[in-house]
Order: C-alpha cells, then structure tokens, then sequence
C-alpha cells in the first residue's frame, strides 16, 4: 500500500495470542516483509537480542515475561532497534510505561492493518542516530526548520504554527503515509479519537496554500488510512 | 448466651462501666466523710477531757492533793464507763484514787483498749465500748489520767459505715438499672443497623438505617452509612442500566452485520461485491469496538488509577489546544469559535492529555449539535478560588428535565439520534471532571447550552 515501498525488514513480533500473531504476519508479509513470531515472553527475548531485527513488535501482556521486562532488558543487552508496543484496549497506562521503558511507537489494540503497516514502515525509516537538519525539502517545496519559512517555486508561503507543524511531519516521513491517529498524536499531542475531522480540516487549510497556488500537487490522500507527502515519482 | 458473648455485649459492659464507676465515687464520697467526722468527733472528745483535766490541775493547785483525791473519789463512778475513766497515782506512782487500778504510763493521747485496765472491782467488766482515750498529766503531788469512753466516735463510725453499704447498695442498683437501660437503648440501636445492613446486602437496597431525633454519634453514624447506601443504591441501579443499555445499543450494529453477511452470502457474486459488504462490516465494527473502547476508557478514568500522574497544568494552555485543533471544524461548520482566557494562570492539578479530551468533547458537541452560524464561547475565569471554565453555544441546548441523564452512559436525546456519536461523550466528560475533583452545571445559555466545569484551584499562586 506504500506510496513508496519500503525495502524487506525483518520483523520479530512477541505476541502470545494467535489470531493477533497471525493477522500481524498476514499484514506485514503482504508488505515484503519477513516476520518470526515468538508467543513467549523470555524466548522472544532470547530471539531480540540474538538475531539483527530491524523491527520489534511487542505485546504489553505475555507468559513468561512480560512486555514492559523484555524491552528493558532488550535495551540493556544493547539492541538498538525500534519497537512498537502493543497495548489493550483502555489501558492508558500502558502507553505512558511502554515509552517509558524504551519503545519507540505503540499501537492500541485492536489496530488496523494500515495502522500497522503505517507505523512499522515509519519507525524502520528512523534513523538510529538523528541527524539535526534544519532544512527540509521536497520537489520545489522547502521548509527551514530555523527562520520557520516555507517557500514553494520561489514564492514565501505563510503558515499558521500548527499548519507549520502538520508540514513538518509529512516532510519529515516524506513518501510514507501517516495515519490520522499518527498525525494527531504527533501534531495535536491527541491521544484519543476525535469525532470531528480535526486532522482532514487542517491538511485542508494546508492545501489551499501549498498545493492550490501550484501546478503540482504533493499532499496525497490514502483513502480510508491518512495521509503523504511525497514527489509523485 | 455465654458469659464471654455477655461481656461482650456493649449493653452490659456499659452498664457494668457505669456501676464500677458509681461504686469507687459513692466510696471515696464515704472514705473522706468517715475520716473527717472521726476526726471532728475525736477532737470534740480531747477538748471535753482537756476542760476536764483543767478543774481538776486547779483543785489539786489550790486546795492541795487531798482535795483531788476527794474529788476523783467523789467523781469517778465505781465502774469506768463513758463518764470517765480517773487513775490517781502519787508522785511514786502507786495507786491513790480513782476507778481502774493499774494503768501503763504513756505521753500524749493514746487510744486504750479496755484489756489495759485492771478494774478496782474485779467483777466489772465494762464492754460498752471498744476503747478509751486517756492521756496521763501531771498535778501537784503525783499523776493523773483522765480517759473517756469513746463510744460516740464508735456510734458515729457504725452509723457511717451502715449508711456506707446501704449506700452503696443503693448506688450499684441504679447504677446497674440506668447502665442496662443505656446499654440496652444502644444495643437495640446497633442491632437495627445490623438489620438494616444485612437486609442492604439481601439486596434490599431501599432499606435504611432509621435515625433518632436525638443527634448523637449514632445518629451521625447512621446518616453516614444512610448516605454510603444511597450512593450505592444509585450505582448498583446504574450499573444495571448501563448492561442493559450497553446490550441494546450494541444488538443493533451486531444485528446489522449479522444481516450484511446474510446478504453477502446469498447475493454477492463477484470479489468486489464481496469487498463492499466486508468494508461496510468492518466499518460497523469499528463502531462497535469504539463504544467499547470509551467505555473502557471511562472505567479507567473513574477507577481514579490516573490521579497518581497529575501534575500543575494551566487550563489557558489547554483551551488553547483545543481551540485551536476545532477552529476549522468550527468554520467548516460555519460557526465562530470566541475565547475569553485570563491574563493570569489558571493552574489546576490534574492531567493534560485527559483535560484536553474533556474540552475537546464539549466542543465538538457544540459544534455537532449547533445550526449553522452559531458562536461558540470558551470562556475560562478564576473566582473565589475556583477556575471556570465554560463552553458555550446558540444550538438547540438541552431540557432541564434532560439536563441530569445526558451524563448517563449510552444516553442520548431523542433528537439526537440521528447525528453520530455513541451517547458516551458526556459521559466521559463527567468522568474526566469527577477524576478532577471539578464539578459539571449545565445552563441555559438563552438560546443554546452552556457547560461549566468548575475546578478547585490548585495550591499554587495565581498569578502570572
């Protein structure tokens, strides 16, 4: 579904309920992508630390060990890799300590495929050093991270501050889509699901300025998922 | 019933705490009065002697020895009684006069049992009173003893004493008498909480504890548990509610995929007719497995788990937020969003991400549920220590017979129906305020509904 696909990873999921396992598997091979699948806690943290993953997939709730421990442990044995973490359904807490512990993203249980895939796609593209740019383009957009000026084709864009924020994202995970829910976590810091379209109102506003005035639009619609920047190409 | 069950009954260790009490204050009454009056009686004996003893030093000064001795013989009674006891002794101490013969000498007063004596008639023996009180003195010419029954003391002693038990007596039965009544009086009390609680956890929840008019501790007791109760009741019948309602409102999505798979099956011929109808099962789902979520979400705001993260956040920070994250919604919408935030801080304890939610919530209803064209005012103002907040719109507003039930879970205005939503957003905003301690007015805004959410201020300064 990838606007740009990106190269096979290989994923580990440590993941004790099956039709999860087996509906993580189905989505992330459909992508190219090869998964191993751990159901218990301590065995999958033997797999982290022993074999190069390039994503993490970690439930909160396992046999042996739970999720919260492995990652601990994974990030003391010095396994760099991103991961995400599966948290249920209302536990809000979860989340908080998941990051805490050292995970990357995390994902509310029950999640969507696209969700899924969005977020994988976005942490195995995440450099493991960051590097400061303070420039970022795309095609004949730029925005710089310093002045906070945004030109397109030679032409001075004005932006409101959260427009300016919403740009920076997208250009930042260019060629990826991002999800609503990865948009208004990032963005808006919303970590609940609004029943308004505050994210579709904003990307909008967004348009009307950087795609509208131009011969050659650049914020893409993926239907039913979110949205990309990206340079058609 | 047993003897430790009795003991620890409360009615008979009041009672019993109250007799032991009246006993040992009745005795030390009786101890001090026994003392003083033994006294007083005593001295009243010593001055009579003394007055006694006077005469008779001046007899023996003025008219010589003899004269005494004619005197005491004159005197004393043959036989020692109350009267007076007399010993007559010359300067050597042999016997000259008087109604004992032998008597041990001694300085001061001393209290003498009558076995000291030996009597001048052998046959007499006095018993008419334990003891006698003498004190020896010297006259021109030899000693004297002048004694004297001390039989009042004695009378007096008794008359106590009698008066003592019978007191006593007296005490320990109005002081069993008024204990058991008290005691019973409690118990009887505290039996009927007892009752009334067993009967509440029978599960007949509308009985309660009943209340005297006197306002004493149990009274206050009883209101308090009155009051546990009512809250339970009103929980325990909301819980029952919220199952039910949560049992239709999810039926009907259930039902409807139920009857979209029937279709599918019977009538979908090709792969896309098939992916329609699994788009459109998995849209319902998603609704479903929302309402789900809130409610979850509810459960665990109102579980409280989340105060341990609360930290100072300013409540201009999060209007802003959250107006800014709606202004386009607003405008969309065809509405204006207004806000009127102080200059100073409005800094509450609590937790952002759920403060943020609350607002976000108000604000999204005002802008569902308002025509076109209506403002929406988010207003925030610190008064007398409490921060308000307020969303305010010209919508439709709700009924104040409404005004109650909108924060019940899965309820939804009969005219609301048809918009979306779950019925579970004030819910969760209700949820989110109680969490912090803030409190929830619905008003009429004249037309349209204005919410207030009513925090305590924080223990921070208010000011910029």
């Amino acid at each position: 579904m990838g606007i740009q696909s990106t190269p096979p990873l290989r994923i580990l999921v440590i993941e004790d309920d099956r039709s999860t396992a087996d509906f993580i598997r189905s989505a992330l091979s459909d992508e190219g992508h090869t998964v191993d699948i751990r159901s218990d806690g301590g065995e999958g943290l033997k797999y982290a630390v022993a074999a190069p993953y390039d994503v993490l997939i970690v439930d909160r709730m396992l046999p042996g060990l739970d999720g919260l421990s492995i990652v601990k442990a994974m990030r003391g044995a010095g396994v760099l890799a991103p991961v995400l973490f599966l948290t249920a359904l209302g536990g809000v807490d979860d989340r908080v300590e998941g990051l805490e512990a050292g995970a990357d993203d995390y994902v509310v249980k029950p999640f969507a495929d696209t969700e899924l895939i969005a977020r994988v796609n976005a942490l195995a593209r995440r450099p493991p050093t960051r590097q400061e740019t303070t420039v970022l383009t795309i095609a004949d957009l730029e925005m710089n991270l310093i002045t906070r000026k945004v030109r397109r084709a030679e032409q001075t864009i004005e932006l409101p501050p959260r427009e300016f924020k919403l740009l920076e994202f997208l250009l930042r995970n260019q060629n990826h889509v991002m999800t609503k829910t990865m948009l208004l976590e990032h963005v808006w810091d919303f970590h609940f699901d609004p029943k308004t379209s505050v994210v579709d109102t904003h990307i909008s506003r967004l348009r009307d300025k950087v795609d509208r005035p131009f011969e050659k639009p650049l914020i893409q619609t993926v239907r039913g998922v979110g949205y990309s920047i990206n340079d058609g190409q | 019933m047993t003897v430790s069950e009795l003991t620890r009954r409360t009615a008979f260790r009041i009672a019993a705490i109250f007799a032991t009490l009246f006993l040992l204050t009745v005795s030390a009454i009786f101890a001090i009065l026994y003392y003083k009056i033994s006294q007083d009686i005593e001295q009243k004996l010593k001055a009579d002697i003394g007055e006694n003893r006077k005469t008779l030093v001046a007899v023996a000064k003025d008219s010589g020895f003899d004269a005494l001795k004619a005197n005491i013989e004159g005197k004393s009674p043959p036989t020692p009684d109350d009267e007076g006891v007399y010993v007559l002794t010359d300067a050597d101490g042999h016997f000259v006069a008087g109604n004992v013969l032998e008597m041990p000498r001694f300085i001061g007063w001393k209290r003498l049992s009558w076995d000291a004596f030996r009597f001048k008639s052998a046959a007499d023996e006095y018993a008419g009173t334990d003891s006698v009180l003498a004190s020896w003195t010297a006259v021109s010419g030899g000693f004297l003893l002048i004694g004297t029954g001390d039989a009042d003391i004695q009378e007096t002693q008794d008359l106590l004493l009698n008066g003592l038990f019978g007191g006593l007596a007296v005490t320990l039965f109005s002081a069993l008498l008024g204990g058991s009544w008290l005691g019973v009086r409690t118990q009887r009390r505290i039996d009927a909480m007892q009752t009334a609680l067993a009967a509440v956890s029978r599960g007949e929840l509308a009985t309660r504890i009943p209340v005297s008019r006197t306002g004493d501790d149990l009274d206050h007791v009883a209101r308090q548990m009155n009051s546990t109760l009512d809250h339970l009741q009103t929980t325990v019948v909301t819980l029952g509610q919220v199952s039910t309602d949560i049992a239709h409102d999810l039926k009907t999505p259930i039902g409807r995929i139920s009857q979209r798979l029937s279709t599918a099956r019977r009538s979908a011929t090709s792969v896309a007719a098939y992916q329609t109808a699994i788009d459109e099962i998995r849209d319902e789902l998603d609704g479903v497995v929302a309402t789900f979520e809130a409610l979850l979400r509810i459960a665990q705001i109102e579980s409280g788990a989340r105060r341990a993260r609360f930290r100072s956040v300013d409540l201009r920070d999060i209007l802003t937020r959250v107006i800014d994250a709606y202004e386009y919604g607003a405008e969309d919408a065809q509405h204006r969003i207004t806000s009127r935030l102080p200059e100073a801080k409005a800094v509450v304890n609590g937790d952002p991400e759920l403060l943020v939610q609350l607002f976000a919530n108000l604000i999204e209803n005002a802008i569902q549920h308002s025509p076109p064209g209506s403002q929406i005012d988010v207003a925030l103002a610190n008064t007398d220590g409490m921060t308000i907040a307020s969303v305010s719109d010209n919508g439709p507003g709700i009924p104040v017979a409404e005004r109650d039930k909108v924060f019940r879970r899965l309820y939804r205005l009969e005219k609301s129906r048809t918009t979306p939503g779950n019925g579970l957003g004030l819910s969760l905003v209700s949820a989110i305020a109680g969490l912090h301690d803030a409190k929830i007015e619905l008003s009429d805004n004249a037309p349209g509904l204005n919410v207030s959410v009513k925090f305590k201020g924080a223990d921070l300064p208010a000011t910029t």
